[in-house]
C-alpha cells in the first residue's frame, strides 16, 4: 500500500473513530443526566 | 431514546454508508492526486459541520444573552444547545485538521504549515476548546454569561477561516466552491460530496440532540436542587415561595 492509500484509510478510520469516541462521551453524559433528572 | 431518534439514527447510518460507498468505490479518482483526493469528501463534510454548529452556537449564545434575565426556561434551553453545538463543532474542526494534515503529508510532503488557513483554523479550534474549558472549570452564576460572550467574540474567527484562502496566498488550495473561474469539482464527483455532506450533517444533528437533552436535564436538576436548598434555608421561605 503506497502512502496515498495508507493516508486515505487512516483519514477515514480516524474520522469514524473520533466520532465514536465523542458518541461514547455523549452516552455517558446521557446516562448521568437521566439519573440526575430522577 | 425516543422512536423518532432511532429512525433518524437508522436513516443517518444509511446515508453515511452510501456516502462511504460512493466516495471510495463509485466516483472516479482525481486526475492529478489519485485516490488520496478521496479524503476531500470527509474533509469538506467536517468543515461544513463545523461551520453549521459554530453558527448555531453563536445564535444560541446571543439568545441566551438576550433572555437570561427574563425567560429562564428559554435561556436554559439556549445555553444547553450552545454547549452541545460547541462540542460537536470542536469535534468536526478537529477531524478537519487531522484529515487535512494526513492529506497534506501525502500531497505536499508536509504534515503542517503555518499558512493563513491552517493557522486561523487551529486558532478557531483553540478558541472553542477554551470556551468548553471555561464552562467546565469556571464556577459561579456569571459563568454562562461569560461563556456566551466568549462564544460571540470567538465566532469572529470563523469568517476569517473561510475567507483566508481568498484574502491571502496560502499553501492550502484555493476555494473549490465559489472560487476563481475554472475552479470546482468535476460533476462526476458531486454525488460523493452530497452524500457525505448530508450524512455527516445528519450525524451531527443526532449527536448534538442527545447532548442537548443531557445538558438540559443536568441544568434543570441543578436548578431544582438550588431552589430546594433555598426553600430549606432559614429565612428564605418567602423567596422560594415566590418562584
Amino acid at each position: 500500500m503506497d502512502m496515498g492509500h495508507r493516508h486515505l484509510v487512516i483519514a477515514y478510520a480516524a474520522t469514524i473513530a473520533i466520532h465514536l469516541v465523542y458518541l461514547g462521551y455523549v452516552a455517558v453524559k446521557w446516562r448521568v443526566g437521566k439519573s440526575a433528572a430522577k | 431514546m425516543k422512536l423518532r431518534r432511532w429512525v433518524w439514527l437508522v436513516a443517518t447510518l444509511g446515508v453515511l454508508a452510501e456516502g462511504f460507498r460512493v466516495a471510495l468505490f463509485v466516483v472516479p479518482p482525481d486526475a492529478a492526486q489519485g485516490d488520496v483526493q478521496r479524503i476531500f469528501y470527509y474533509h469538506i463534510s467536517s468543515w461544513a459541520g463545523m461551520g453549521l454548529f459554530f453558527t448555531l452556537n453563536l445564535g444560541c449564545s446571543l439568545v441566551y444573552l438576550a433572555v437570561r434575565n427574563g425567560n429562564h426556561e428559554l435561556a436554559m434551553k439556549a445555553d444547553s444547545l450552545a454547549v452541545a453545538s460547541a462540542e460537536i463543532g470542536v469535534v468536526y474542526c478537529f477531524i478537519g485538521l487531522v484529515t487535512g494534515s494526513l492529506w497534506g503529508r501525502a500531497v505536499w510532503g508536509i504534515w503542517w504549515t503555518w499558512d493563513a488557513r491552517l493557522t486561523s483554523t487551529l486558532v478557531l479550534w483553540l478558541i472553542y476548546v477554551a470556551y468548553l474549558l471555561l464552562r467546565r472549570f469556571a464556577a459561579g452564576p456569571q459563568m454562562r454569561t461569560l461563556a456566551a460572550v466568549m462564544a460571540v467574540f470567538g465566532f469572529l474567527d470563523t469568517p476569517l477561516v473561510y475567507m483566508s484562502t481568498r484574502w491571502w496566498r496560502t499553501q492550502h488550495p484555493a476555494p473549490v466552491f465559489g472560487g476563481a473561474p475554472g475552479s470546482g469539482l468535476d460533476p462526476s464527483m458531486f454525488p460523493a460530496v452530497w452524500w457525505n455532506l448530508a450524512g455527516w450533517t445528519m450525524w451531527g444533528i443526532f449527536v448534538a440532540s442527545l447532548r442537548y437533552v443531557s445538558e438540559y436535564r443536568a441544568q434543570k436538576a441543578e436548578q431544582d436542587e438550588a431552589l430546594r436548598a433555598l426553600e430549606f434555608a432559614p429565612g428564605q421561605q418567602s423567596i422560594a415561595a415566590g418562584r
